[in-house]
This record gives C-alpha cells, sequence and structure tokens, in this order.
C-alpha cells in the first residue's frame, strides 16, 4: 500500500504494454511501478514491496520472465503473481503455472474488463 | 571366365574340340615316325622277307597327309561341325594307311590290325558315342572286306614273318615283347588322356559350383540387406548391418564404413564390424594423411597387402596392435557425390580378388542409397522444423504490436472521455485487431497442425475433459446470438491423441456451426463409441454449403460466399486446420452440407484406452 492505494509491480519488456496497462490501472485507483526486464523487476520488488505483481512471459529473451518468478518465489514473496502470456507462446513453452507458484495466467491481449474485476476481487 | 585351380581357362566347346584336334595331329607325328622306324626296325635289323619299300611308303604318305592336316586346320576353328567333319576325314585317311600297313605286313594276322584300337580311344575322346560305333563299324567292315579278299586270293598280303610264329632259338619273341609293350603304353597314355580330361571337368565343375554357391549367398545378403536398407529410415543401423556382412561374406576380420565430416576433410566413423573400441575411438581419419583414402576416392578400388607396413596408411602402430594386415578400401558414392569410404581388414596377408572388389562395391552402394535415404528424410524433418519454427516467430512477431494496439485501444477510454463517434471508431478498430489475432492463431495452429507425430506423442485423452473450454466458448457465443448448443458426450469417451488437438478441431468446428447459423437455429454435438472408434458430429440447421464448394472449403483461406456475406469474420482456415488434426491422429472426416438446410461434420477417431 502507499497512500492509501494498492502497489502492482508490472514487468514487461513492451513499453507500449506497459504505458496502456499503466494509464487503465492508475484510473482506477492503483499505484503502478513497471519495469522492463526481469532484474529491473526484482529490484523493484524489493524497493516497493507490491501487493500484486503482473509478469510478461517475454520471449525476447529465453525464459527470463519465468526465471523473474522462480527468483520472486526463492525470495520469499507472498504477493500475488499473475502471467501474461500469449496462446501461440503457451502452447510452445513448458511454463507449469501451479509449479512455479503463479496465481493465475492472463491470455493476451488483455480483457481489460476482466482484469479490473480480478485485481478488484484479489485486492479490494 | 572363371579360373581352375592350374590357372587354365575353361573353354568353350569349339575350343577344346580344336585343341584336341592338334593334339591329335601331334600324335600323327609320332605314328609317322614310328611307321618308319618300325619299317626300318623289321626290314633292316630283325631281317624278316617283308619288303621296306612299300612300309616307308606309308609312312611317308602319313607324314605328308598330316603336313596337309596341320596347314588345314586353323581354317575349321570356330565351327563345330567342320572340326567334326575334319576329324572324321583324319581317321578315315589313317585307317586307309593303316590298312595298307596291315596289308603289307602280313594281311589281316598282322599285329598292326591292333592300332584300329588306338584311333577308336582317340574318337572316344573327341567324339560322341555314336560316331564311335560308326568308326568301330567302319574298321570292321575295313578289315572284314580286306579278310574276304584275302580268302577269296583277290589280296595276297606277303607271308606272315617269323616273328609271328616264333621258331626256337630266334629272337623274335623279344620283339613281339618289345611291341607288345609299345601298344600297352600308347593304350595307357590315351585312356589317362580321357581320364585326366574328365578329373579337369571334374574340377571346373567343382569350382563353378562353389562359386554359385558363393555368389547366392553374396545375392541373398545384398537382398537382405536391401530390405533392410528400404525398411529403416537410421542409416546407422544399416551401416552396422552392412560392415557385419562386409566382414562376414568376404572372410575378413573386420570391416571400417567411413563417412566424411562437413568440411570434407576427416573421415569419422559410420559403422564398423570387428574392431575393439579402442581402435575405433583412435580419432578421424584425415584425408591428407591418409593416402590409401585419397586414391580411393580418385579411383575406386585399393588394396594394401600389409598395412603396418605401407606408408598410405595413418594408422599403421594402431592397426599392428589391432591386428589388421591386409586392407581393401572401395569409395562410398551416391549420385556423384562421395559420401565416404568402406575398408575391409584380414587377419593374414590377402589379396584380394575382382570378385570380392565387386563385392565391396556392391556394398558400398547399398549403404549409400541408406544414407542418402537418412538425409532426405532429415533434410525435409529439418525444413519441417525450420517452417514450425519461422511461424512461431511470425506469430510472436506479428502478435506483440498487435497486443501492444489492443492495449492502447483499451486505455484510450482511461486517458480520458470519448465521444459516441470515437467510440466506434476503437469498437471498429478493436474487432479489425481481433481479427488480426485469429488469423494469425490460425496460421500457427496451421503450421503446428503439419509437424509430423514424434514417437511416443499422443495419450488417452478424456473427450468430455478436453473439450470444456472449447464448449464453454461455444456455449457464450450461441447464447449471444440466440442459438440453441447442445452437447451431448458420453463422460467415459477417449480418444488416442492430443487433448489441446481435440481442442483445436473442435472449437474451429462449434464455432463455425454457431457463426454460420442464424439467430434461433440449432448447433449439436453428439459423440458416440463403436468398435475401438470414436464417431463425433458437430452439425447445425444454418446456412449450409453448395455442392460446389464442398471440395474447397478444406483448402486454406477458402471461404464460400454465404459465409463472406453473412457478415462474420473468418480466416478461411479452420477447416484446413481441423483436416490435417484429423489425418494426424489417423482419423477421418465426413461432411454432409445442403446450401439454406444445414451442415454435419463426422469426425472418426481411434479410441483411447480406458
Amino acid at each position: 500500500m502507499q497512500d492509501g492505494k494498492h502497489v502492482i509491480l508490472l514487468v514487461d519488456d513492451d513499453p507500449d504494454i506497459l504505458e496502456s496497462l499503466r494509464i487503465v490501472l492508475e484510473a482506477n485507483d492503483y499505484c503502478v511501478v513497471t519495469a522492463s526486464s526481469g532484474q529491473e523487476g526484482l529490484k523493484a520488488y524489493r524497493a516497493r514491496n507490491p501487493d500484486l505483481v503482473i509478469v510478461d512471459l517475454m520471449m525476447e529473451e529465453i525464459d527470463s520472465g519465468t526465471n523473474f518468478v522462480k527468483e520472486l518465489r526463492a525470495s520469499g514473496n507472498t504477493a500475488p503473481v499473475y502471467l501474461l502470456s500469449s496462446t501461440g507462446d503457451s502452447l510452445y513453452s513448458t511454463v507449469d503455472a501451479s509449479a512455479l507458484g503463479l496465481t493465475g495466467v492472463f491470455q493476451k491481449p488483455i480483457n481489460t474488463q476482466m482484469l479490473l474485476a480480478l485485481l478488484k476481487a484479489k485486492l479490494g | 571366365m572363371i579360373a581352375s585351380p592350374r590357372g587354365r581357362k575353361l573353354i568353350p566347346i569349339e575350343r577344346e574340340l580344336q585343341e584336341r584336334l592338334t593334339w591329335f595331329i601331334r600324335l600323327r607325328w609320332l605314328a609317322a615316325a614310328g611307321i618308319l622306324i618300325g619299317a626300318w626296325l623289321v626290314t633292316e635289323v630283325v631281317h624278316t622277307d617283308l619288303s621296306a619299300a612299300p612300309l616307308y611308303l606309308v609312312g611317308v604318305a602319313v607324314f605328308a597327309h598330316n603336313v596337309g592336316f596341320s596347314l588345314y586346320s586353323p581354317r575349321a576353328e570356330g565351327n563345330l561341325p567342320k572340326l567334326r567333319r575334319l576329324i572324321f576325314f583324319q581317321i578315315g585317311l589313317d585307317w586307309l594307311a593303316l590298312s595298307f600297313l596291315v596289308h603289307f605286313t602280313g594281311g589281316i594276322r598282322s599285329p598292326v590290325t591292333l592300332v584300329f584300337m588306338f584311333h577308336l580311344i582317340i574318337a572316344a575322346i573327341l567324339l560322341s558315342r555314336r560316331s564311335c560305333y560308326l568308326l568301330a563299324a567302319s574298321a570292321s567292315l575295313l578289315l572284314g572286306i580286306q579278310t574276304v579278299a584275302e580268302q577269296f586270293e583277290l589280296l595276297s598280303p606277303p607271308a606272315a614273318p617269323e616273328i609271328y610264329s616264333p621258331v626256337p632259338g630266334s629272337f623274335s619273341g623279344f620283339f613281339a615283347w618289345i611291341a607288345l609293350t609299345g601298344l600297352f603304353l600308347v593304350t595307357t597314355y590315351l585312356a589317362t588322356s580321357i581320364t585326366n580330361r574328365l578329373r579337369e571337368k571334374e574340377e571346373a565343375l567343382y569350382d563353378s559350383e562353389r562359386s554359385r554357391g558363393r555368389s547366392y549367398r553374396e545375392m541373398e545378403a545384398l537382398y537382405r540387406l536391401g530390405q533392410v536398407v528400404n525398411s529403416t529410415l537410421d542409416f546407422k543401423e544399416v551401416l552396422a548391418l552392412i560392415a557385419e556382412n562386409a566382414a562376414k561374406l568376404l572372410g575378413m576380420k573386420a570391416c571400417f564404413i567411413r563417412l566424411f565430416d562437413k568440411t570434407g576433410k576427416k573421415l569419422y566413423i559410420g559403422g564398423a564390424f570387428g574392431l575393439s573400441q579402442a581402435y575405433i575411438d583412435k580419432g578421424p581419419v584425415e584425408l591428407e594423411k591418409s593416402l590409401i583414402d585419397s586414391e580411393t576416392l580418385a579411383g575406386g578400388a585399393v588394396q594394401a597387402l600389409d598395412v603396418t607396413i605401407d606408408p598410405r596408411f595413418q594408422y599403421r602402430e594402431e592397426a599392428r596392435r589391432e591386428g589388421l594386415v591386409s586392407v581393401l578400401c572401395v569409395p562410398v558414392s551416391a549420385k556423384q557425390k562421395v559420401l565416404g569410404v568402406i575398408r575391409v581388414y584380414s587377419a593374414a596377408p590377402h589379396k584380394f580378388s575382382k570378385q570380392e572388389q565387386n563385392l565391396l562395391k556392391n556394398l558400398a552402394n547399398l549403404g549409400a542409397v541408406a544414407i542418402e535415404n537418412a538425409q532426405s528424410y532429415a533434410d525435409l524433418q529439418a525444413l519441417n522444423e525450420e517452417k514450425i519454427w519461422f511461424a512461431r516467430m511470425t506469430h510472436h512477431q506479428l502478435r506483440a504490436p498487435l497486443a501492444a494496439i489492443s492495449g492502447a485501444l483499451d486505455a484510450l477510454p482511461y486517458a480520458g472521455t470519448l465521444n459516441e463517434k470515437q467510440t466506434d471508431l476503437v469498437a471498429r478498430a478493436r474487432r479489425r485487431v481481433q481479427d488480426a489475432f485469429e488469423t494469425i492463431r490460425d496460421l500457427l495452429d496451421l503450421a503446428a497442425a503439419q509437424r509430423p507425430l514424434r514417437e511416443q506423442e499422443g495419450e488417452s485423452v478424456l473427450l468430455a475433459q478436453a473439450l470444456e473450454r472449447a464448449i464453454e466458448t461455444a456455449r457464450e457465443r450461441a447464447r449471444n446470438k440466440g442459438i440453441a448448443l447442445q452437447v451431448e458426450i458420453p463422460a467415459n469417451t477417449r480418444v488416442f491423441a492430443q487433448a489441446a488437438d481435440m481442442d483445436r478441431i473442435f472449437s474451429n468446428l462449434l464455432d463455425n456451426g454457431v457463426k454460420y447459423t442464424p439467430a434461433g437455429g440449432e448447433v449439436n454435438l453428439r459423440v458416440d463409441q463403436q468398435d475401438g472408434e470414436v464417431q463425433a458430429q458437430v452439425s447445425d440447421n444454418g446456412i449450409g454449403i453448395g455442392s460446389e464448394d464442398l471440395e474447397r472449403i478444406f483448402e486454406g483461406f477458402y471461404r464460400t460466399q454465404e459465409a463472406k456475406s453473412s457478415g462474420e469474420m473468418g480466416t478461411g482456415l479452420g477447416l484446413s486446420i481441423v483436416k490435417k488434426l484429423v489425418d494426424r491422429w489417423g482419423g477421418r472426416l465426413e461432411l454432409e452440407s445442403k446450401r439454406g438446410k444445414g451442415t454435419s461434420f463426422t469426425i472418426f477417431l481411434p479410441a483411447g484406452d480406458q
């Protein structure tokens, strides 16, 4: 929480996606922290202690999204973690949501209404 | 030609007869000499009452006609009937001379009559049995005529000399003994000539039998290998088998097949038999250091009697330790491209025959075919993998910007209030982006559906469970459109496939059903199982497909006129994906449709284990 708002960490290597999501989430009264790589994400996580994390699979660098999730888990994270993935990606990657301790997986393109409903349910 | 152990070539019958004729003529020189010497002996040494002149005359006559024969006989070469006639003619003339000799040495009681025997023995070697009987009969006739002529005193031979009826105290008995010994010798010589001939024949026959047996075994092995080559794409397996067969068929200690690496400068192991692991692991052969291989590649088969001292050989010391002595090396080449070499090694010094070289060449050819087959298949697979990888990358590259556009469009209303016109434009843009997503997804699915199955891919899939999501999505769409969707899937129905592929097949079919059925219509999914086969039918009472389109709708990007004018978006790839996925799992697809009445797809798939 920061200034009475829930902090959400967004990790994606696509700056346009980050920007769109930030606008949607901020308009819905969330505090948004963004990071464009796994490394940056970890730094931001430690600095801001987010209430929820949304991370892209980030196919440009192989498995960098899943590695980020693994490191998060190793550091004793308790915040819900959602993975962003594309249908095509999931067919070929070996992401096992439950093994990684993920709270859920979102398909791209993100359905904004569904995302907001889910955040409301998780964080209030 | 097959060589006998004596190095003599087996020859066709003309050549053989020709050879025997020459031998016959050679004998006659001896006979003529014998007559002249005999005439001299009986007239000058023994002093019989026989007159010398006619005897000498006969000897000279025999000599003369033999000169004629030796000059004429090469002309009959290669002509079988001519050769036979010549032999008959020679025997005839011989016997005429012999008849004179009989007459001048005392008539029918003369021991010279025995000489007729020689010709009969010679005839037995040269001519057929029938001809021999004919000759025997003519000899008898000749002597018979002489006997009758003497009996009726038409002929009056000189009185039988005393050596025929020995007078006590004379040495005539000795002469008879010597003459008889001569007869024995000639008879023995002639008879053994026959048996020698027979023995040679027998040996040649035995040789040819043995080599036929070997050829048969070789052919059988080549045939067996040919079958293996055609039935497997694992060329390593084939090469190992070829190495084993090469060593065994040639009776050699070991065999090695070496193939070029990508640089074309080193030869690595393709298959080996009878060699220790240490020898196999000794490293690649470098073409520059291995003259025997470069010679082989340049000129076909090359052999070395002792590889442990042959400077053309790279690993001499290792070969010595391994107990390898002689080597035969032939290239393994296919369609103008040299793939490597095959070598066989003996444990003792051995010179490889032409036949052995040919066998190894045949084996090398088989190996080349196996390698080419496997290579073509691997290339094809690599190409397919590359295609799928390319599709994946394209998919990702196209999706990322679309996802960004989609996100921006979603965020637009949160960045400020939009007027009605703007809201409508955003909605249109979002719909088109959604279409683009579907096209990309279908293209990827199509590429994935064409990937050949790997071994052990597929499992027993519980259909009701695998289709949950597809049915849920279709149900929602149907509800929105006012269409009744009915689903009947027995809870325990299983198919042998992959859940993701089943999801794609039925998502597509249900989606099509809902898309192309007007509001108020119905879409049904019914699954049934019969005798190890699962039958799943997706039917609707929608716009249907005209008969002229039935064939084409499984082609990629094809959409019927009705589908296009229905206002529904579609890529035209869905059915193409369905068809490929059904094929992939060994199923089949039936389609029934009538324009304006509805469509029914029935898919048959092998049932999975319970």
